[in-house]
């Protein structure tokens, strides 16, 4: 495991990605299913899902700015309980939690600093 | 003396066992606003992305504005288009039009299929053959579609919003149909016969029997029938009120296809656009400090797993009551009349999705055997009355689920077909829903419908197999001068194989105007164990028979009974809306 690269603000450097973000402990069957970034335009870039669908990438192609990271996820009990969405690192920093048992979605404002 | 097997007494036994599963169903309806108050006051959530951040909690925000008639309807056309978006997934009319062998054209009978529950309205359906009609009502139906168009809500709490219809009595009497059945024939004798041994002075003779029809219009028989495994109309109650575990197969491996990703991408789309629709809505900027204040002030305690009720009440009912604030500010603000919009548009979004992830559950469902247990009382004329206890397995498959729109080349042009005619769904159906029109509309709903029926039979499964077997029971013990006589009047078992053949979208005019049409080919087997009996005043019509008859009996057998089938069209429904809607059935 490596130190975070994301703060507590959900600021990261431009320079330190990729960075792998992943399910903290999901209930069986429960699998990321589309995750996105969106610029402040409201293009969207779709990253990589692992092939188990329990983490994704923002790959090192992010530029620095303002973004919001939207993931959607499916499968798992009904209703699903609140699946928590961290940086895969040590201290497993937050990124975004899902609790909305028919959206199966949430979002995060991030920042990617030059 | 005459031992009664009291049909009505079987019926009380069947509607006593429906009872008991009810009352053992007991699943709750989600409370969404109870839950992100848990979830924060466990540490699970926060009150800033979760709850302040309403794109993270849009079920409890809907939730909210369902006190509020004119927010429930700014925002969310979200019953109106989930049930059309489900109706869009069935199978077409003619799977499901052959209920039973009485005044039906088919000789092997079936279970409702899936389109009891979603291609009809809910009310009394009407099915006419050539010699009969049968009324069947099947009661899940109409509460389903009176739940989720909002003539009644569905409960999305245990009894909000008042009145509402529960999802587990919904579940519970989807399998559930009833059928009345009517000869309709006249002007011509029911049957004629002749004395097959020499008459004596006893008042049962043997004859042997021709039939000439019914004469009527009488009562010819009911039906209850419940579907006791792999009922097609359950799962599609239980995707339509969310209380279906989600067994999606996409994703399981991680490989999500790359068919599902678009309703996935236009929800999160749509998310990003109500949110930045939100940045701009003066009534929820001004929102979100006093309300974040609020919520804080009703957190008195740390963090904990298992908290209080009432701390969870107390916080639940503040989230919702700042709900309802902000949805009031936002109606009456001119620079939140987008916002609104875009929250319909998110709401719609999530709905398609939701409706293609639980579509999944319906598929692998239809893939599955459904079994089906019937009673039907039977009155045919110059008969003894007898009982029909029936067993029917039927299989649905041939067509895999259907994909969405993709890049992916290399699949087969079917595929392609079916993607294409789902994209078109989905275009025309936002199209439709984007000009906020209620469902009751005359022409939106038959735009809707008219929208929904390619989609249908696209979707559709093609091949069905059906497996029954039948014991027919005299409601009376048969007068012991016919011998061999019992309780027992006949043993049925049939089978039959079915393929629909759907015109595509390169089908010619003619092809479209035919529409679907199904080929069988079918098997029964009759063993008459006790002969068939004859009673009333038709035996005057008998040749060589003493007036002193009063029952005549045909000769015991096996019956071989082999049917090729060739059905055109898929019935249609005519302008009755609830509570009488009226198919036509093919004949």
């Amino acid at each position: 495991m490596a130190a975070c690269k994301f703060t507590s603000g959900l600021a990261i450097k431009q320079s330190v990605l990729p960075v792998t973000c992943k399910l903290q402990n999901p209930p069986a069957t429960l699998t990321v299913v589309l995750a996105q970034f969106f610029d402040v335009n409201g293009t969207a870039t779709t990253l990589a899902v692992s092939a188990d669908g329990q983490s994704f990438v923002i790959p090192k192609t992010i530029a620095s700015g303002s973004w919001t990271l939207e993931v959607r996820v499916q499968g798992g009990p009904n209703p699903i309980p609140a699946i928590h969405v961290v940086e895969d690192c040590d201290a497993s920093q937050l990124i975004l939690t899902i609790t909305d048992p028919i959206s199966k979605m949430a979002r995060a404002a991030l920042a990617v600093q030059s | 003396m005459n031992k009664k097997l009291r049909p009505l007494h079987l019926f009380a036994f069947a509607v006593a066992l429906l009872s008991c599963r009810f009352s053992l169903a007991g699943d709750k309806p989600i409370d969404y606003c109870s839950r992100i108050a848990t979830f924060v006051l466990q540490g699970q959530a926060s009150l800033d992305t979760n709850v302040i951040d309403i794109i993270n909690n849009p079920s409890c925000f809907f939730q909210a504005s369902l006190s509020n008639s004119s927010a429930n309807a700014a925002i969310a056309p979200a019953r109106t288009s989930l049930w059309n978006a489900f109706q869009s997934f069935s199978g077409t009319q003619q799977q499901g039009s052959s209920l039973s062998s009485t005044g039906s054209t088919n000789a092997i009978s079936k279970p409702a299929g899936p389109t009891a529950l979603v291609q009809e309205f809910g009310g009394a359906n009407v099915t006419r053959g050539t010699s009969s009609s049968t009324i069947q009502w099947s009661p899940g139906t109409m509460f389903t579609n009176l739940a989720l168009t909002g003539v009644n809500y569905l409960c999305l709490t245990k009894s909000e919003p008042r009145p509402c219809i529960s999802a587990g009595l919904l579940r519970n009497l989807a399998p559930l149909t009833f059928k009345i059945t009517a000869n309709t024939s006249s002007g011509t004798p029911s049957m004629t016969g002749t004395a097959t041994t020499q008459p004596s002075t006893n008042s049962s003779q043997q004859v042997t029997v021709s039939s000439q029809g019914n004469s009527g219009p009488n009562f010819g028989g009911l039906t209850v029938q419940y579907s006791i495994f792999g009922s097609r109309n359950r799962a599609g109650v239980k995707s339509l009120t969310s209380q279906i575990k989600s067994n999606s197969s996409a994703g399981q491996a991680g490989t999500s296809p790359s068919s599902t990703t678009s309703y996935f991408a236009a929800e999160l789309a749509k998310a990003w656009n109500a949110g930045n629709a939100l940045d701009g809505c003066d009534a929820y900027v001004n929102w979100k400090g006093p309300a974040t204040k609020a919520l804080h002030s009703k957190i008195v305690a740390a963090p904990s797993p298992n908290p209080d009720h009432r701390q969870v009440t107390l916080l639940q009912n503040e989230i919702e009551a700042q709900y309802e604030a902000l949805l009031e500010a936002m109606l009456s603000s001119p620079t939140c009349q987008s916002t609104l919009h875009a929250f319909g548009d998110f709401y719609a979004a999530i709905l398609e999705a939701k409706t293609y992830e639980d579509f999944f559950a319906v598929q692998s469902s239809s893939a599955k055997p459904e079994l089906a247990v019937e009673y039907d009382l039977n009155t045919p004329q110059n008969k003894p009355s007898y009982s029909s206890v029936r067993a029917t397995a039927t299989w649905l498959f041939g067509k895999s689920t259907p994909s969405v729109p993709s890049s992916d080349a290399s699949q087969k042009p079917s595929q392609v077909e079916t993607r294409q005619r789902v994209q078109n769904y989905v275009k025309t159906q936002t199209t439709i829903l984007d000009q906020a029109t209620p469902l009751e509309s005359p022409l939106t709903s038959k735009k809707l419908s008219a929208n929904a029926k390619p989609l249908a039979q696209a979707t559709a499964q093609p091949w069905s197999f059906t497996l029954t077997g039948t014991a027919d029971l005299y409601n009376a013990e048969p007068p012991t001068s016919i011998p061999s006589a019992s309780h027992l009047r006949d043993i049925q078992a049939g089978t039959e194989i079915a393929y629909l053949f759907s015109p595509s979208s390169k089908s010619g005019t003619l092809r479209n105007f035919i529409g679907s049409v199904t080929a069988a080919a079918g098997y029964s087997y009759q063993d008459q164990t006790s002969p068939a009996i004859l009673t009333g005043p038709a035996l005057s019509d008998f040749t060589g028979l003493p007036s002193s008859t009063t029952t005549a009996y045909a000769k015991r057998g096996v019956i071989h009974l082999g049917q090729v089938r060739l059905g055109f069209g898929t019935g249609g429904n005519l302008n009755f809306r609830l509570p009488s809607p009226i198919r036509t059935a093919p004949s």
